[in-house]
């Protein structure tokens, strides 16, 4: 079925970005006085856990591309023999290499996941996997655990640290990632809960996993490569063209109305985001505002701007530097969140629709404001929403910084390949050659053209800028086999992804 | 022509070049000396030249330094730049020598490919002799609209060290700005070369500005916006200039030859200056 | 003009592309890769061939490695590495 946005929905169309919005409040229905069974071995927890083929296993990437949890999970699976199983990843990446070959013997026969990269965001690009796989949004997945339309029969959670009662943290330990925020609904509400751990202790410190909701702890040597879980830091860009890109950007901010006291912000971890966020904090200081809240993934950055009291709270799914890491262990106003509490569009006081600001990458953006950062110019899956599509919905302002062409490659197109998320929550469009702006803020088009210099075009002029230095590029031409779902907030589809010939 | 910013560009960098004009420089100089490697010169040449042939530069006026007269190469890149009709050429260790040279080769080059547009030229001072000689120099030229100070090469003339406080080069800037006043263009200080330190960069260029040099030279693009906040009039002095310029249209209507504004005698120079404030400040975007 | 011997222009830095040309005998053999081949490998190899019949390359091997350069960067790269070959 052809849905709002004009593309194949498949039998549940997306019909518009708050349209199927219904409040909703979860009741935790486990029982509180479980108590979770400790062992150091994990072929001992799945010979007594009750695997079948076609079983819905949950993991979670808060030890990004350090994660060993996943692979020594599902290898164990693979040896068993058992088929048909369904990965409810939060994000897949590179490391996740092994799992090419389960699904090449249908092992494992569909993910789905908010970020796919790396050799399987390939294989399923290529139509290595059975069934349709599906690109969630980070709000979408605890919304569908939640409310009981993803069933997890076991979740795995790589737990950093565990106490003696069985309480989970993220900031503690060798493989220390800071929070937990993802793994959370699936805690909640999974059949069995299995947490990985190579490090207890007496007792952690900001519990985010209640011992209660755990049924299995294994002790293991070592749970992730403390090298691919965080990065030491994280930089801003040096390039004059992403530096220009992120001052005309805060030079929006400025004149928005937005920025004053109590304005809240996010900001990816990306080096043209980051230098956004260095270029609003010079602002912020020079005018003396105290911002709220910044959320979401969390940088360094970020930490600095809330020691320096720009902000008086930070809400936190995710560590992306050892900065972050020790900043949420130590300070009580750098908050964890669940992914429900930051972004679950049926959560009614979800964090991302209390933002003013939001800053945001694209790979391709179109005439309508579509954005695409799920599949690349070669048709390929090479991420998936992550809270993109969440908190472009939720944010009063969602900007969108890209450099328009870079390696003759415009990010301009007349219909972005695959849609992550809808036009009518994009705002504003800046890049090094002129900024378009939803036509729908005529106010601020107008305000902008009095108060400012900035080169505000209409995005079919901008498009024309950048066709002028490239060329036209020929049209992509995909099969007609569809291999992945973009899945919108509400469970909708917005799109669906076709396979590429290898 | 007023230059508050010369952003150099190596010639042979075909990513910098196609984004040289969203850097908010008031002139890019495309660098065919000492950025290019010497078996580079024909590739940097060529590369420059399609780029002013096929891009649009509406932000920045664009320049192309060309190599010296001493070296086999100049005349090349005249061949190939000056058809591509850049605004204006760098001239590198200007001499009354070297001026004269470069800018007949410029008009004949201009004859023989029917280049209408008129290309100026900006001398780059950068020998003791160039700062003893510099009131010959530039009666030398028919074609400049802007003296530079090449301090490296300078202070290597003079053989001494460079420092972080520019006292070896304090004398040649007060040459420089003073015959960039005398012959009415742009006089522009030399590079700031440590590009982390804006701060630096900044106290310096003020420096400069007090002694009457309007403009710098910049290696590094981030370098543009801190020079702009030094070498830019001030919102007050936008005001002033606006303001005598409202009095001088009534004192015009009454018949008045002088007048005064604040207390103070206003006659043609000053009339003169706050007109070019103003229409600096309306090219350079500080007011609508 | 003729192709005399082997020579290169260009980089594989991004925006740039790296060009060979080598003698050849009967007409232009092209071998082109580029960052961009699905979306402008026409393209290139058009402005490849309109840059060697305007300085009249009849016969030559060409290898271009692009890393996503504009066609005024492919036709200057071109351009010098013919010239360079005639020296």
């Amino acid at each position: 079925m052809i849905n709002s946005v004009g593309r194949n929905g498949l039998d549940r169309p997306f019909e518009g970005a708050f349209a199927n919005v219904v409040p909703a409040v979860y009741e935790i229905k486990k029982d509180r006085n479980n108590k979770p069974t400790f062992s150091k071995s994990l072929d001992e927890v799945l010979d007594r856990l009750p695997l079948k083929d076609g079983m819905t296993l949950s993991f979670h990437h808060h030890l990004r591309n350090g994660d060993y949890v996943l692979n020594m999970v599902m290898e164990n699976i693979h040896k068993r023999g058992f088929k048909d199983i369904k990965i409810a990843a939060t994000s897949i990446f590179p490391c996740h290499e092994p799992l090419v070959e389960m699904l090449e013997d249908q092992t494992v026969t569909k993910i789905y996941a908010s970020y796919y990269s790396g050799p399987v965001a390939k294989a399923v690009s290529v139509g290595k996997c059975k069934d349709i796989c599906v690109v969630s949004t980070h709000g979408s997945r605890p919304r569908a655990i939640l409310e009981g339309e993803l069933k997890i029969d076991i979740a795995f959670i790589a737990s950093p640290a565990v106490d003696k009662e069985g309480n989970i943290s993220g900031s503690d330990g060798p493989s220390s990632c800071g929070v937990l925020g993802y793994a959370i609904a699936d805690a909640e509400c999974a059949e069995h809960v299995v947490a990985l751990t190579d490090f207890i202790t007496e007792k952690v410190e900001k519990i985010e996993i209640p011992a209660f909701l755990v049924n299995e702890i294994i002790e293991l040597e070592s749970i992730g490569d403390a090298e691919g879980i965080v990065s030491g830091t994280t930089r801003i860009t040096k390039d004059p063209v992403g530096l220009k890109i992120a001052r005309d950007c805060a030079t929006l901010i400025e004149h928005s109305g937005l920025l004053k006291d109590g304005f809240s912000f996010q900001t990816g971890a990306g080096g043209t985001s980051l230098a956004v966020a260095s270029e609003v904090k010079l602002l912020m200081k020079e005018k003396g505002i105290k911002g709220s809240f910044a959320s979401g993934g969390i940088t360094g950055y970020l930490v600095e701007m809330l020691e320096e009291g720009l902000f008086e709270e930070l809400y936190d799914v995710q560590c992306f530097d050892l900065a972050a890491v020790r900043s949420i262990k130590k300070n009580e106003t750098h908050r964890k969140m669940s992914a429900n509490e930051y972004a679950n569009i049926n959560n009614e006081n979800n964090i991302a629709s209390k933002l003013d600001v939001v800053i945001l990458g694209a790979s391709e953006i179109d005439l309508d404001y579509n954005v695409n950062v799920t599949t690349g110019s070669d048709g390929i899956i090479l991420g998936g929403s992550g809270g993109h599509a969440d908190t472009a919905a939720g944010a009063k302002l969602s900007i969108i910084v890209s450099k328009l062409v870079n390696a003759r490659i415009s990010c301009l197109v007349d219909k972005v390949m695959t849609i992550t998320t809808p036009g009518e929550t994009i705002d504003v469009l800046v890049t090094e050659r002129g900024i378009a702006i939803n036509p729908k803020h005529a106010d601020l088009i107008e305000k902008l053209k009095e108060e400012t210099n900035l080169e505000i075009l209409p995005i079919e002029e901008l498009k024309r800028i950048a066709d002028e230095l490239t060329g036209i590029p020929k049209k992509f031409e995909s099969t007609s086999d569809i291999v992945a779902i973009s899945e919108y907030r509400d469970g909708t589809v917005l799109d669906v992804i076709y396979r590429v010939e290898e | 022509m007023s230059r508050r910013s010369l952003l150099f560009m190596p010639g042979n960098n075909p990513g910098m070049l196609i984004n040289a004009d969203i850097l908010g420089a008031d002139t890019v100089v495309f660098d065919l000396e000492d950025a290019v490697a010497l078996d580079e010169k024909d590739a940097a040449r060529t590369l420059v030249r399609n780029a002013l042939n096929t891009l649009t530069f509406k932000h920045s006026e664009v320049s192309v330094r060309i190599n010296p007269i001493d070296s086999p190469y100049w005349e090349a890149d005249l061949e190939y730049i000056v058809p591509a009709m850049p605004d204006s050429i760098v001239i590198p260790k200007a001499s009354t020598e070297a001026v004269p040279m470069v800018e007949q080769r410029i008009e004949e080059l201009r004859a023989k490919y029917n280049v209408e547009k008129e290309i100026d030229t900006i001398l780059l001072i950068e020998s003791a002799n160039g700062i003893m000689d510099i009131q010959n120099i530039c009666k030398s030229s028919k074609l400049f609209t802007g003296l530079i100070l090449g301090a490296e090469d300078y202070s290597s003339d003079m053989g001494v060290e460079r420092t972080k406080g520019n006292k070896e080069i304090e004398y040649a800037r007060y040459v420089l700005a003073t015959a960039a006043r005398a012959f009415r263009v742009d006089g522009i200080d030399t590079p700031y070369t440590d590009v982390d330190d804006m701060e630096g960069l900044m106290e310096d260029t003020g420096f400069a500005k007090s002694i009457g040099l309007g403009g710098r030279l910049l290696i590094n693009p981030r370098q543009v916006e801190y020079v702009h906040k030094v070498l830019s009039p001030t919102a007050e002095q936008i005001e002033e200039a606006s303001n005598i310029l409202t009095e001088s249209e009534i004192a015009k209507k009454q018949g008045l030859g002088v007048f005064s504004y604040k207390g103070k005698m206003v006659d043609l120079p000053v009339i003169k200056r706050a007109e070019a404030t103003i229409e600096n400040a309306k090219k350079w975007g500080l007011i609508k | 003009m003729e192709i005399m011997k082997e020579s290169v222009s260009g980089t594989l830095q991004s925006n740039d592309c790296l060009v060979r040309v080598l003698p050849g005998t009967e007409g232009v053999d092209l071998n082109l890769s580029s960052s961009v081949m699905k979306q402008f490998g026409d393209q290139i190899e058009k402005v490849i061939m309109e840059t060697l019949i305007e300085m009249k390359v009849e016969n030559c091997k060409i290898i271009v490695e692009d890393r996503g350069a504009l066609d005024c960067t492919i036709k200057a790269r071109v351009e010098t590495a013919v010239n360079r070959s005639n020296e």
